[in-house]
């Protein structure tokens, strides 16, 4: 479990992100939402142990995630950040650095193909393992990407924007194999930019204001989308198993 | 069967090895083989065979091996540390660093032999570090490192031309480190920098793992449990560890370290981003370009500085362009 306890951080005299207390629990997909600047991506390096908080602390396991060594906090809290290198690999080499927190020296054992195999299957990436990462598409890479971090067999799951550059039927299947990965147990916290997505696609929402904490709940919960309308100044309409965002008055 | 970047491997290891005996058996002076085994055989180290074989041919020979290995290894660290392409020792003021202080070194304690790849070294490591710092405050951006090495270059080499002006006894070392080349290189001093460069060696290797995660950005890096700011500082001062080593024997020589990395990429893809098959590259190119260079414009003999340049732009050219052939397919 990813426990935030009262975090604040600050970049100098900007607090990015203020007090803020929510817990993320295994089982659920959970999604990050908020206008520009709110404080998304400063929550998710702060569970990466990225930052380190000002104030408060945030703890994975009951552990504080500052005060793990980096190969064990590697082995709890995998992070995929929202812009990501291209470096002269394979699909399949991108994937097996996933298996270094596991690895103390040599080769990758049988217990380390294992979990590439599977990671690569998992992301429909088979078929290209042996692919130069150049030569495949933004949303290629994307997945690739994400097989590493499947590969690195965290307990807790950070993902910045994950379905940036995919296209609708990629971004659903993204969702349906997170969901997968947290039914699985995993724990799972991740940014979302399209809003009627992270609505229909999350099991629980935590909702950023300028650093805050504003609400967080069931996408069905109507506190939480009264928040959502307020924070993003829009009006929010449930059509069928989805929504619609239109402007207020709408 | 093996595969063909396997035999890649194989064949520039093979190139390597019969580039050392081309360069141990070419020269302006002649000699037969058999004149050096009877010296050798005879214990006759007065012998003119053996005289040049070991005062010329053997140094000149591992001056170009080295050369070309540690500022190979030192270049890709750079490139991949930094996450920039245009990084090399002589871009990032590593060089210039390793100039002004072993210029120090032979004004202060002209005597002492130990003390220019020291010297070196620490100039070289205190320049990586000033650049590294002042392209962090200025926001690290890929080109801002650039262009905070240039500046650093132009400052160091603005002092060490001031020194120079002020103690004239140091112009004809300057002049000499300048140009850069492995004539005149002894044993001696191939001696003093093999501990440095050794000791680059293998941080370079030690850390290549860390290095290669380097590569996939610092969030990531750190994500895979690798303490980045410990990994890159390590890692700078083993490319600072290389390049003194080079500087305090050869002087300035520039281009391996932006160029091998990169046609070692090219050959062998991902493994060509390794330390050795990187140096094996680089000491092997070192090696052709120091045979031209003393062989072709005899009696005459040219910088092997200038050699790689002529040689290795163009190649390097070439190869870029049929990749992006192959990209754009």
């Amino acid at each position: 479990m990813l426990r935030f306890d009262g975090v604040t951080c600050a970049y100098g005299a900007h607090r990015a992100l203020q007090d803020a207390t929510f817990d993320v629990q295994p089982g659920l997909l959970y999604g990050l939402i908020g206008p520009n600047g709110s404080g998304k991506t400063t929550t998710l390096k702060a569970a990466a142990g990225l930052i380190a908080p000002v104030r408060g602390q945030v703890l994975v396991n009951e552990q504080a995630v500052q005060a793990l060594p980096p190969r064990q906090r590697a082995r709890q809290v995998a992070y995929m950040p929202q812009l990501r290198e291209t470096p002269d690999m394979s699909v399949m080499q991108l994937v097996a650095c996933g298996r270094h927190p596991w690895q103390r020296f040599g080769r990758p054992g049988a217990d380390d193909r294992q979990h590439i195999e599977k990671a690569l299957h998992l992301c429909s990436l088979s078929g290209c393992a042996h692919r130069p990462l150049r030569e495949l598409s933004g949303g290629e890479q994307q997945r690739v990407y994400l097989a590493m971090m499947l590969a690195q067999d965290a307990q807790v799951l950070l993902l910045d924007e994950p379905v940036n550059h995919l296209d609708p039927a990629r971004q659903l299947e993204v969702f349906s194999l997170l969901r997968t990965i947290a039914l699985a147990g995993k724990t799972v916290l991740m940014t979302v930019h399209n809003l009627p997505l992270a609505l229909q696609g999350c099991d629980a929402l935590i909702v950023l204001d300028a650093g805050q904490v504003a609400a967080q709940g069931a996408p069905a919960d109507p506190h939480l989308s009264q928040t959502i309308q307020r924070v993003f100044g829009i009006a929010l309409h449930q059509a069928g198993p989805g929504w619609v965002v239109t402007q207020p008055g709408d | 069967m093996a595969s063909p970047k396997h035999s890649l491997r194989v064949l520039i290891l093979a190139a390597l090895l019969l580039l050392i005996v081309l360069s141990l058996g070419t020269g302006q002076a002649g000699f037969q083989p058999g004149e050096l085994l009877d010296a050798l055989r005879a214990g006759d180290i007065a012998s003119p065979a053996w005289r040049i074989f070991m005062h010329v041919r053997a140094p000149r020979t591992l001056a170009a091996v080295m050369t070309g290995g540690a500022l190979a290894v030192s270049g890709l660290i750079l490139q991949q540390v930094l996450l920039n392409p245009m990084a090399s020792p002589g871009l990032l003021g590593i060089n210039a660093g390793a100039g002004l202080f072993a210029l120090l070194a032979a004004v202060f304690f002209p005597v002492g032999l130990w003390s220019l790849p020291v010297f070196a070294f620490v100039g070289a490591l205190l320049s990586a570090l000033i650049t590294y710092a002042i392209a962090g405050a200025l926001g690290a951006g890929r080109r801002t490192i650039i262009l905070a090495g240039i500046a650093i270059s132009s400052l160091l080499g603005a002092i060490s031309d001031a020194i120079v002006s002020v103690v004239p006894d140091a112009a004809l070392y300057r002049s000499v480190f300048s140009i850069g080349g492995l004539a005149n290189v002894t044993l001696r001093q191939l001696a003093a920098a093999a501990p440095v460069m050794l000791l680059g060696f293998v941080l370079a290797l030690a850390l290549g793992k860390g290095m290669r995660l380097l590569t996939l950005g610092d969030d990531v890096a750190h994500s895979l449990g690798v303490p980045v700011v410990r990994t890159r500082l390590l890692l700078l001062a083993a490319s600072a560890l290389l390049a003194a080593a080079v500087v305090s024997f050869a002087g300035l020589i520039g281009f391996v370290g932006l160029v091998v990395p990169h046609v070692a990429a090219l050959l062998l893809g991902e493994d060509g981003r390794r330390p050795v098959p990187c140096a094996l590259l680089g000491a092997a190119l070192c090696l052709v370009c120091d045979m031209i260079a003393r062989t072709c414009f005899a009696p005459y003999e040219l910088p092997v500085s200038i050699i790689l340049a002529v040689l290795g732009a163009p190649y390097l050219l070439v190869l870029l362009l049929r990749r992006r052939e192959h990209a754009a397919l």
